[in-house]
Order: C-alpha cells, then structure tokens, then sequence
C-alpha cells in the first residue's frame, strides 16, 4: 500500500505517519501515513466503515473518549507528535476545531455558543469579545441572518444556521485547522450549498479537511482528495487527478460507482 | 506560534500570549475540580462500606440462630427477635402477592396508553406524584380507611392492603419503564407475525421486559420491608414475648415487625439492651440486602443473555 | 361546710328537647328553666361569692368544638345561700392557664340575662376572648329555695365560631404553638413546619452539591468498570433501612456533635435538628446521586464533543456545557429528592423527637441552639402522637390535618418534578 503520500510544493499543515487505530482489538485504521496541505481543502473520501471519520477524530484527539481504543503511530502538527506524553489537549484543540455531522449547538443563546470558546481561552471581555464573536459569524457567513437576534437561543435556529453556528464558533477559537466530519450530511440541499460555498471560502484562510460520502461534494469543493478503504489509504492526490485519473482501481471501481 | 487569520481587535500575534495567560489557571482549576468529583465520590463509597462494616461489627456478635428464632424474653430485655422476623416476611410476601399483578397491570396500561390522551398523561403524573409520596401519608390512610372504616383493626391484613399501596406506583412506574426499553422492532416483528396487540405485550413485550419488571417488584419490597411508618399505625405490634403462630386468625391480629421493634426499642431507652438493637439492625440491613443481591443477579444475569 | 353561693348552669344545644325549632335566642320561661334543673350539667358551689367561677363551662365549651360548630349556649344562674351575710357577690372568671385567645377559635361572651327582681344593674356583656380573666360585682341576691334559685340572676355564655370552623382551624393551624395535650390545647402547625423546612434545606443543601459532583464523577469520569460497581454500592445505600440510619445516627453523629456543642449549649445529647439533617443527607444521597446521573447521561453525545473539541477542559464542559443542559433534569431530581427527605419519619423521629420549638435566629447563640438542639418536624410529629390519641378528638383531627398538608406539599412538589423531568425529555 501506499507508504506516504505528501506533495512536496505545498506547505504541510498537519501530517500522520503509520497512525493505526483499533477499537478493542478490532483494526479501524490500518498504517496511514498522509499530509495536509495548508490552506487547502482536502476531502476524505471512501464506503461507510473505512475509517475516514476514525482518522478525522484522531486529527484532534478526540477519539481518546473512546473506550477500548487503542492508537499507534504519529500525528504531527507544527514538528510535533500530538500524541506524545505531554501534549496539552487544549492547546490543541484550539489550533485544530472541528465540526460534527450533526448540528450541536449548545443550549444557550447564538451569541453565548460562540463566545464561550474565545472567553475561556484567550480570557477576552466585553467589546474584544464581541469583535471576535462578529469576526466568527461572519466569517460562517451567519451574521447578516442573525446579528439581531443574537440573544436567541442557538437551538432556535434552522439546520444549516445551526451547522453555520457551530462552525463560527469554532472559528471563534483562532484554529488554523478546520476538521469537518460529513458537515452537510444532516442537511437539505440548499444548506448543503450555502456550507460548501463557506467551506470553500474558509479554504482560503484555513486548512480544511472534509470528511464527506459524497463525492460531487468532494469534488465540488476539495484541492486535494484521499481515499480510504477497509482502513487503509488507498489514493492520495489532487482532487482533479483522483477523480479523472485514479492510479488504482479500487478507487476508479468506488468512484464510477462499482460499490460503496 | 502563529494564528492565521486575524480577528477582531487582538492583533495576530497576541492571540497565542493571551492563551498562556489561561491556560494555567484553567488546567489548575480543572484539576482541582476534577479530583474534587472524584474525591466525592471515593467518600461515598466509603460512607456505604463504613456504614455496612460499622452495623455488621457491632451487629454480628449478637447474631446466632437463637437470636434469629427466639421470642423476646424477660419484657423484651433478653431472647431474640423470631417474631418480628417472621412479621416482616409475612407483610412483604403479603404486599408482594397484592402489589405485583395490580402494580404490573397498571405499568402495563401506562406504557399502552401512556400519551395519548390528556386523561392518561394526567394519570402518569398522579402514579409518578403518589409514588413519591411519603409513607408516613400511606400509614394514615391505612389507619383512616382499613383500620378505622372497613373496621379491619390494627392487623396483618390492614398491614399488607397499606403496604400494598405504598409499593404499588413504584412498581407501575418501574414495569412502565421496563416495557418502554422494549425495542420497537421487537413488537412490530409480533405484530407482522399477526399476533394482537394483547398477545404481542404477553407473549414478547412482558418476557423481555421482565428482569426489569422483577427488579422494580424487588427494591420496591425492600423499600416496605425496611419502612416502619405504613405499618406503624395499621399493623404493627411492639410488645411481644411470644412465638407467633400461624392460622386464620393472623390475619386479624397484629404483627411485630423488625422496623418497628427497632423504632420502638430505641424510643424506649433502657428496655431494649444495645447489643440487640445492633443485633435486630444488621438482621433487617441483610434482609434488605438479600433483596437487593437478587435484583443485581437478575440484571446482571439478563444483560449477559442480550448482550449480542 | 355549706355553701353559701351558688352558680348552677345548663347546656343548651340545638337538639335541646326544649328549644328544639325554636328561636335558639329565645330566654326560657320560668317553668322551662325549672324543667332545665334536670338537665344541669354542671354546678359550681362555694361557701365564697367570691369565686363564682365560669370557667368550667368555657372549658366544656373548648371540648366540644363540634356541637360549638352551630354556636353553643350555657346558661347560668348565679345567687348566694341564705346565711351569706355581705351586700356584694363577685362573679370571678379566670381560665386555665394554658387558655390562649389567640387559639381559641370561638368568640366567648358572658352575658347578663336577668337580673333578679327589684335588683338594679345595667345590662352586662363582657367578651371572654378580650376579657379573659376578670370578675364582676353584683349586689347580692340570696335564694332560700330552689324555686328562688331560678329567680336569680341569669347569665347566658356564649361561644360561637369566629368564622366558619375550617377557616378558623386553619388560622389556628398557622400559629406558632403546638401544644396538643394541654387543656385549651393549640394547634399551631407553623414551628412543625419550619422545622421539617428546614431540615429539608440543611440536607438537601449538603446532598445536592454532593450527589451532583458525584454524578458527574460517575457520569463523565469513572470508567464503565468503575461505574459497574458504584451502582450496586450506591443500591445499598439506598436499601438501608431509615430507622437503621437513625439508630446509627444516634449511636455515631450525635456523640460527634454532643462533643462539639454539648458544653456550650448544655445539651444533654447530640440529638437535635442538625443531627437529623446530617442523616437525612445521608438517606437522600443516593437518590440524589442516581437521578442527577439519569440527568447528566440524557445530555447528548454531540454536545459533550462539541464542547471537547472547541477545546474545553472537563470542569468546563461540566460547568459550562453539561450541568446547564441537564438543568431542568437536575431540578426533577433536586425536588423529588425534597419530597422525599420531607415525609421521611423514622430519621427525624429518632434523631430529633423534641418539643415543637420555633426556630429562633434572633442572634448567633440562638440560630446555633436552633439548630443544634432538638426540635419536631410534621411527619414524626404524627408517627409519635397518634399512639395515643383519642379517637375523633380535634388532636385527632389534627394529626390528620398534619399529614393531609404533608400530603399536599409533597404532592405538589412531586408534580413540578415531574413536569420538570417531562421538560427534560422535550428539551434534549
């Protein structure tokens, strides 16, 4: 299999080398060694089961919530492994949000889900706070459908506003990783588009990786696309050449619709 | 470090310094909090443990067949506590065989029935409200409608209709519970295979709902047998030096009981000695126990068999 | 020695063979009133006018408060012996001294009817409640036969109900004095009240910060396999007999506490209200810990992730994210846990079993003896008198009156966490 796949013209934001993870004994990620281009969407894709949303959830740690996991190998962020002893989670999860297939805004008003990350971490009151609080929503292109009626509960909100809310309150944290686990799988067409058009402009500033099943989506909105099968990697490449000219023909069989 | 994006009025290299300022503070306070939880909790299991070994050490002495079998002599100061063992085993049974099918029944209805009309939602409410109301208001209703009105006397079977109140609605509210674990795909498989809706909740919704049911009908009784108050006024005699003896007449008679000898024993300083008032509470606390111990057995020994 | 006054009196009752159907306020004839000799229910004779004393009656009155329910009449007939000498009889009235007014549901009034022929005095109407101790002096009227007797004079006492009886029972139920066995006995619910409140608040105060830090320990902290085996420890606690806790209680707190406060307060035993609500933390606890963990674990998933990956640290995620959600479940669990150490007997009974004191936190010595010292909530309240109460007697009554307010306020608490537990399930 594919060993490390990294494209030397472009800067590395974040990079797994042999990353292996099982879940009480049972193999979920298989030796995956891949890099993240900075400033760049890439998409993971690949069948339900194989393991992108695993890989996604050890970007970041939070697979160690998990009983019965077990993780091998390095993630590296910044020449350093983030599972290493002494790693502060915190820390990391500043540089590196996420945001959920699911929609999870917290039970307080619009304005409270995206300040409470910015508060606690960087300490910011008052006028600070809310520049930071607008920046975000602004950025998750939310704040011309809700800067007044910021007080509202965040649960108040539709779908896609609420997917938007999560992803500016991510923002809010300053990451320079952006993790999204099939963020629009929730949601109805028009939503979907509104996040894709925003993962696409967040593209620009951020390092986004998408996990998504659907592969115009990932087409549609990636610079760069892996494939994963049965927990391992299996292609790796710009999203253009994945999709018009697979190197393997698993990947051909899985996007021209063979299974899946 | 840098961040990338600047936001707001924080220049893009302050974000990082404005971090380190927290971050400290907040893994400290983390910390603290989080051992707290968990000091909490390590001192509950020690108050159980402690309370448990404290009653068993000065209990276990005073503990022996005699003990256990023996009427009370020589006014209540010597002797054992037979009779109220046997009186507290007779009012649960009594209130087991009462409480079980209407408490069953009535959880049935409510998981059948339960939301759907205001009347039934209303009725929820009420079980849920009784069952949370306090013996004490279940010993005067005993006293009020058996004792005094049906003109039962204080006696046995004033004692179990009280009891069988008291365990009812937890018993509803338990088996309704039960049932509503019940996978839906469950039923609607008895439903397709053309069993009624009747038959589906016998012959599959009640079986795997059991263990549940029968560990609901379990806490419930050891909840009764350790509670003196519905008893106090509607059944309950101190004062015994004799063996109790088995007939019809029973029924009509009052009983002793190992909550009230307690409750009595110690009010009375001086009669009771210590040792079988120690005696008498590790009886009751194993008695409860063993309840308890048959209730974890059947969930224990049921998540295995569905654990697929 | 023979008397040498004399106060006769009879009982006149709505089903009085005498005046039944007539206009209750009618005055008996002359002939009525020696009929009436045989109807006397009570005498007061004394070889001093001096102590004409009415107060018996007004006692009988106190008693009867269900035949008073239509309004009660005595009347009473008050002359001196032949061989008295003076020219002045006292008509002296003076209760018992547990007599309140405040208690006494009944207006009282003593009323001059007749005065005796040829006998000068202005008409006379003295209310008991107002007036309850004082005496009259009337010029004298000697009755050398039992047919002069009748024409003495003629007072009528009066009791009639303030309001109507429920009323009044119930403002009497909201006083400060529960004094059951005296003679005008009171029924002030109001230091049983407070005391059962405020036993509730200590132990709920102390259980609920508790019980929640454990829940949260158990809910977000322990591994499964450590959690497999709090649960059955926790099924233990809860199993334990309250009078078993009680009785430990006495045998383990209340030493502890005799010790601490014992010399400065003169206890004469670690027993008392604090005590109590120690134990009943302790009997509360695990309920509290099972249901706060019920509430924490209806929090969703996503929103434990959510909170993790924005960078939370746990007691973040518990403060700020967690306990907030699972609000509305943690107050269901607050207010049952409240009903529950409220009608729990067997704790307070043998923890505390005081006289009915009202709590006093006038200053620091005295809000320290308030909670120190022994004291009598509602629920044991009823589990000790009712052994020996009489049957259908107002205590009687009482008592049931004690445990219908326990019922209600348990009612109504359990009902609001229900309905908070119901708005849990809507909000998540």
């Amino acid at each position: 299999m594919v060993a490390a796949m990294t494209l030397p013209k472009q800067k590395v934001a974040m990079e797994t080398v042999e990353l292996s993870v099982s879940y009480n004994g049972k193999p979920a990620l298989k030796r995956v060694s891949l890099a993240f281009p900075a400033n760049a969407v890439t998409a993971l894709i690949g069948p339900s089961g194989c393991g992108k949303s695993t890989l996604l959830r050890c970007l970041n740690r939070m697979n160690d919530r998990i009983p019965g996991v077990e993780i091998t190998g390095k993630v590296m962020l910044n020449g350093e492994d983030i599972y290493a002893r002494r790693v502060n989670l915190t820390r990391l999860r500043r540089e590196v949000g996420m945001v959920f297939q699911k929609p999870n805004p917290f039970p307080m008003s619009i304005f409270e889900n995206v300040a409470l990350g910015p508060r606690l971490h960087y300490g910011l009151r008052g006028r600070a706070l809310q520049e930071v609080v607008e920046d975000a929503l602004r950025k998750a292109a939310l704040w011309d459908e809700v800067k007044d009626e910021l007080h509202k509960s965040g649960l108040a909100l539709s779908g896609g506003q609420q997917q938007r809310l999560c992803i500016a309150r991510m923002l809010a944290v300053q990451p320079r990783i952006l993790l999204m686990d099939e963020p629009c799988s929730a949601l109805d067409p028009i939503s979907t588009q509104k996040i894709e058009e925003l993962i696409v402009e967040l593209g620009k500033q951020y390092t986004v990786i998408v996990v998504t099943h659907n592969l115009q989506q990932a087409a549609r909105i990636s610079h760069y696309t892996g494939f994963l099968m049965y927990g391992e990697l299996v292609e790796w490449g710009e999203t253009r050449q994945v999709f018009e000219n697979p190197t393997r023909p698993e990947t051909e069989d899985y996007i021209r619709g063979r299974f899946g | 470090m840098m961040n990338a994006v600047q936001s707001g009025s924080v220049r893009t290299g302050e974000w990082e310094s404005l971090a380190a300022r927290q971050d400290a503070r907040r893994a400290r306070k983390n910390a603290l909090l989080t051992s707290a939880f968990g000091a909490v909790g390590l001192a509950t299991v020690l108050l159980v443990l402690g309370l448990v070994a404290a009653i068993a050490y000065h209990g276990a002495p005073t503990l022996s067949w005699e003990f256990l079998t023996q009427p009370p002599r020589e006014g209540m100061s010597a002797g054992g506590v037979g009779p109220m063992i046997l009186g507290s085993i007779l009012l649960m049974v009594g209130a087991f065989l009462m409480a079980t099918p209407l408490g069953v029944f009535g959880g049935v209805c409510l998981a059948e029935y339960g939301e759907r009309s205001r009347l039934m939602r209303l009725m929820h409410a009420s079980v849920a409200a009784l069952a949370g109301t306090p013996p004490i208001v279940y010993g005067l209703f005993g006293l009020a409608i058996f004792v005094l009105k049906f003109k039962l006397g204080v006696s046995l079977l004033a004692g179990w209709l009280t009891l069988t109140l008291f365990c009812v609605p937890s018993i509803v509210l338990t088996t309704e519970a039960a049932l509503k674990t019940v996978p839906a795909a469950l039923i609607d498989g008895g439903l397709a295979l053309g069993l009624s809706r009747w038959q589906t909740l016998w012959r599959i919704a009640l079986p795997y709902a059991l263990p549940g049911i029968l560990t609901g009908i379990i806490l419930s009784l050891g909840r009764a047998v350790g509670e003196a108050t519905p008893v106090l006024f509607t059944a309950s005699i101190y004062y015994t030096t004799a063996e109790t003896t088995l007939g019809w007449e029973t029924l009509r008679q009052p009983v002793a009981n190992l909550p009230y000898y307690l409750a009595e024993g110690y009010r009375q300083p001086g009669v009771v000695p210590e040792r079988l008032i120690w005696g008498a509470c590790l009886t009751l606390i194993l008695l409860t126990l063993l309840l308890n111990a048959g209730a974890i057995l059947i969930r224990s020994r049921t998540r295995r068999r569905y654990l697929w | 020695m023979d008397p040498t006054a004399s106060l006769l009196a009879t009982h006149r009752e709505g089903t009085d063979a005498l005046d039944d159907a007539e206009d209750a306020t009618r005055l008996p004839s002359h002939e009525e009133l020696s009929q009436m000799q045989a109807l006397v229910t009570a005498t007061a004779q004394t070889d001093d006018p001096r102590q004409l004393r009415p107060d018996a009656l007004f006692r009988d009155c106190m008693r009867a408060p269900k035949r008073a329910e239509q309004g009660e009449r005595f009347l009473l007939l008050a002359f001196a012996l032949p061989h008295y000498t003076g020219n002045r009889m006292v008509l002296a009235w003076e209760p018992d001294v547990s007599f309140d007014p405040a208690y006494c549901p009944y207006e009282l009034r003593l009323r001059l009817v007749r005065a005796p022929e040829g006998v000068q005095v202005k008409p006379l109407e003295i209310d008991l409640r107002r007036q309850p101790k004082g005496s009259l002096e009337l010029p004298v009227w000697k009755a050398r036969t039992q047919e002069e007797w009748l024409q003495g004079y003629l007072f009528e006492l009066e009791a009639r109900p303030t309001t109507t009886t429920t009323l009044a029972t119930i403002q009497q139920f909201l006083m400060p004095d529960w004094a059951p066995t005296i003679l005008y006995a009171r029924f002030g619910m109001l230091p049983l009240l407070l005391a059962t409140l405020l036993i509730t608040l200590l132990a709920i105060g102390l259980a609920m910060p508790l019980g929640i830090a454990a829940a949260v320990y158990l809910s977000e902290q322990a591994s499964p396999r450590i959690r497999e085996w709090f649960k059955p420890i926790l099924e233990i606690l809860a199993s334990i007999p309250t009078v078993v806790l009680g009785y430990f209680g006495v045998m383990l707190i209340a030493p502890a506490l005799q010790q601490m406060f014992g010399e400065a307060l003169q206890l004469s035993s670690g027993r008392g209200l604090l005590a109590t609500a120690l134990m009943m933390a302790v009997f509360i606890l695990p309920t509290v810990i099972s249901l706060s963990e019920d509430a924490l674990r209806a929090v969703p998933n996503s929103l434990r992730e959510g909170a993790e990956a924005l960078g939370l640290t746990l007691a973040e995620r518990v403060r700020l994210v967690l306990l907030p959600t699972a609000k509305s479940g943690l107050i269901a669990a607050g207010l049952l846990a409240i009903a529950r150490v409220m009608g729990e007997t067997m704790i307070v009974w043998i923890l505390s079993d005081g006289t009915p004191t009202m709590p006093d936190f006038s200053s620091p010595a005295a809000a320290l003896g308030t909670l120190v010292k022994p004291t009598r909530g509602i629920p044991d309240t009823i589990a000790i008198e009712m052994g020996n109460v009489e049957f259908e007697s107002p205590h009687y009554g009482h008592l049931f009156l004690l445990g219908l307010t326990l019922f209600v306020l348990t009612l109504g608490i359990n009902l609001l966490g229900f309905a908070y537990r119901k708005r849990a399930q809507v909000v998540l």
